[in-house]
């Protein structure tokens, strides 16, 4: 008889290694771009945003378990990613208590009433943004002039922030000044908009990166920008003087940020590939509904939350299980 | 006594009595099952409970060497052997004891009686049904990633393994077999044996890619040689005219039907914290800390033994059970290297949707029999689960998504037999 007692557990003995730490670790490597494209734009307020969004959406997951006595998850980075999306969608000219209180609701409203286990029915960034925007509005439309990236004089960190219209307000309002935005402008972040949504290359570096590492799936994005992108040319083509150009449908304001970090979010998506693409179809052809005939000028938050209440039911989009098919053949 | 399906079979020998090598010493108790027998020579010690691979007792027989290896009747080639009717081959192989090496421990003469023997279901029609198998599709690589068994099974008995392609052309009458083999540079057999064993006997070789697990689970083996997707909930693959045998009973069938002998031992591939991993001819029946004992024991505290492999294999808790027929891989884990499946809630994420082989929802069907949903979970198609481990292997939740499916089928199986 053996005298060391021996450990029995069920089949597979071996695991791959990667578990929902990893997995949050790796989406904040794939935000790295992103933050230092917008701790490049917008300095020292950038980086003010960022710390208040993460102490505090980490602060209030701590506490809260603490009051309910559960166990204390913040250690796996769930709430510091939540915090830090919160702040890169906010514009640099938000008042830092705004921010503070959203990253708390975001925590506290957005998942740890579900049980703080997964079982979020709504991205609780989108949600924590969707109140900021009912309560303080103003807050949401107050933009700064970015540094720039492209142009050549760069006269020293400016001291004091100039205050800018976001250019997708503006082009809501008269379509056609689409045509004159800087394509380039536009892709490498040099226009107003939320601190860290602007940079398309940034954003896309990142999210490459997380698609490469099977941290987010491919479908999403491509299911969003691509949808979207159909869109726009579908109408820009029917009317040019209603609708903006395709171009900068997709790379002004937050839609292509959301499209690739926020729309790829685990637990409020379908689990299928199919239900997935669908789920980005869905999303991307929303935004741009909501961007050309709706009430907000920012459309990606709303459509990732309806998408987001549907999912459920795009899991149903199942293939057939192995040997199926063959059954209704016979 | 438990060595395959049904029910175990009964001991026909007492304690005291003298047996020799290749003797019958359980007698199965329904035509499922095979005879039990004895895998060298001497004297029978004990005939009680001990410790089984299955972490359960089981009825065993317990023999005392004698050193001799004394046969009862010495293996002879039979020249009369290939003009045997099916029926007598099938006979021979029963009385062999052969049964698969794979998990499911199906005894090879049911498995091979489909050409000639009525499934257990009759037709509408009330006529017993027979099948034709036009697919005979032979694995030279073992399931499980670090197993590697039955290539050198092959390598080493390249001879037999012909002889046996014969003799189950000859039960089977099947038009085409196909003899997989690992790709690539692991593969330990010559490309001139592949050919001097598949010529003569039109057998196609398919490679398949190494370390691809579970590309070569019988389900995803018939779609890879066939083009058909049989298996799961919906059919048995001999329904559909495919069989997938290990070379292991091939080699073994051909020495049942040419020279009568018994299935007495089997390649083990040892691997992990031992000090000399290693492969071995083991006879069955041999206790595992002997086998262990023979590749210069464990190196440093034993963390958990794993007979099979380490994706389907079971961790064992005693090493006194025996070595079974039914699989091939002895794995030492150290105390260090143990995985702790902690269970949290699922996250949704779907990385289990996208590795299972057999398309299923494996997040969802967990959920549901973690909490006793077993219907809803059978409208989810839980009983086409291959049961390869793969959504447990991938879950970042460390979730035992597979335990939970096992213990859903487990559950279904025994509701369906009460009613």
């Amino acid at each position: 008889m053996n005298q060391k007692l021996l450990t029995v557990a069920m089949a597979p003995h071996r695991h791959s290694g990667r578990t929902v730490a990893t997995l949050i670790k790796l989406t904040f490597v794939g935000l790295l771009p992103v933050l230092i494209a917008s701790l490049y734009l917008y300095r020292g307020r950038a980086a003010l945003m960022l710390i208040v969004g993460l102490v505090f959406a980490v602060a209030t997951e701590a506490i809260l378990s603490l009051i309910v006595r559960k166990p204390i998850k913040v250690l796996n980075g769930h709430s510091a990613l939540m915090g830090v999306l919160l702040a890169l969608l906010m514009p640099a000219g938000a008042a830092w208590w705004v921010l503070a209180i959203g990253a708390m609701l975001a925590v506290a409203l957005g998942k740890m009433v579900f049980g703080n286990a997964w079982n979020y029915p709504f991205h609780p960034v989108l949600v924590a943004l969707v109140l900021i925007q009912l309560s303080w509005p103003g807050d949401l439309e107050n933009h700064y002039k970015p540094l720039p990236i492209l142009a050549e004089q760069v006269d020293g960190a400016a001291s004091t922030w100039e205050e800018a219209t976001d250019p997708v307000a503006a082009v809501k309002a008269i379509p056609v000044l689409s045509e004159r935005a800087n394509i380039k402008e536009l892709v490498w972040g040099d226009h107003p908009g939320p601190i860290g949504a602007t940079s398309v290359i940034a954003i896309a570096l990142g999210g490459l990166f997380l698609i490469a590492l099977r941290v987010i799936p491919w479908q999403i994005p491509l299911g969003f920008l691509g949808s979207a992108w159909i869109f726009a040319v579908l109408f820009n083509r029917l009317d040019p003087t209603a609708y903006p150009t395709p171009e900068f449908s997709l790379f002004a304001g937050s839609l292509f940020f959301v499209a690739v970090f926020l729309a790829t979010e685990w637990v409020t998506t379908p689990v299928t590939g199919w239900g997935k693409l669908m789920f980005g179809i869905g999303a991307g052809v929303l935004t741009l509904i909501i961007r050309y005939w709706g009430q907000s000028i920012e459309g990606a938050i709303f459509a990732v939350l309806i998408m987001n209440a549907v999912a459920p039911l795009l899991d149903r989009l199942a293939p057939a299980p192995f040997g199926r098919r063959l059954k209704a053949n016979a | 006594m438990r060595q395959t399906v049904g029910h175990p079979a009964k001991p026909v020998v007492e304690v005291g009595d003298t047996v020799k090598k290749g003797q019958m010493i359980g007698e199965p108790a329904d035509p499922v099952g095979v005879p039990i027998i004895a895998t060298t020579s001497g004297t029978v010690l004990a005939i009680e409970d001990r410790p089984g691979p299955e972490a359960r007792a089981e009825l065993s027989v317990v023999i005392q060497a004698d050193g001799e290896d004394a046969w009862e009747a010495e293996p002879a080639v039979d020249p009369s052997a290939m003009s045997l009717t099916p029926r007598e081959m099938l006979d021979r192989i029963r009385a062999a004891g052969v049964i698969n090496s794979g998990l499911g421990a199906e005894p090879s003469h049911r498995d091979l009686g489909t050409a000639i023997d009525p499934r257990g279901y009759v037709g509408v029609s009330g006529t017993p049904i027979t099948r034709s198998v036009e697919n005979l599709i032979v694995r030279a690589v073992d399931v499980d990633p670090s197993v590697d068994t039955l290539e050198a099974n092959l390598v080493g008995n390249l001879d037999a393994a012909q002889k046996g392609f014969e003799v189950l052309k000859h039960i089977l009458g099947a038009t085409a077999i196909h003899l997989i083999l690992g790709g690539g540079e692991g593969r330990g057999i010559q490309q001139a044996d592949v050919e001097r064993l598949c010529d003569p006997l039109e057998i196609w070789p398919v490679e398949v890619k190494p370390w691809n697990y579970p590309s070569v689970n019988d389900e995803l083996l018939i779609r890879t040689v066939t083009g058909m997707e049989v298996g799961g909930a919906f059919h048995e693959p001999r329904d559909m005219g495919v069989i997938v045998e290990n070379i292991d009973t091939v080699i073994a069938v051909g020495r049942a039907v040419l020279e009568q002998r018994a299935q007495i031992d089997r390649v083990v591939h040892v691997s992990g914290k031992v000090k000399h991993p290693k492969l071995l001819r083991v006879r069955i029946g041999t206790s595992i800390s002997d086998v262990l004992a023979a590749c210069g024991g464990i190196v440093g505290e034993p963390g958990s033994v794993i007979f099979g492999g380490v994706m389907r294999g079971r961790a064992q808790h005693d090493l006194d059970a025996p070595i079974t027929r039914n699989a091939g891989g002895l794995v030492v884990f150290g105390p260090d290297e143990q995985i702790e499946f902690t269970n949290e809630p699922c996250m949704n994420c779907g990385a289990c949707v996208a590795t299972c082989p057999m398309r299923l929802l494996p997040s969802t069907l967990s959920k549901l029999c973690e909490y006793g949903k077993f219907d809803e979970a059978l409208s989810y198609d839980l009983l086409t689960c291959i049961e390869c481990g793969c959504c447990t292997y991938v879950c970042p939740s460390m979730r035992a998504n597979g335990h939970y499916l096992l213990h859903g089928k487990a559950e279904v199986m025994s509701r369906r037999q009460r009613t």
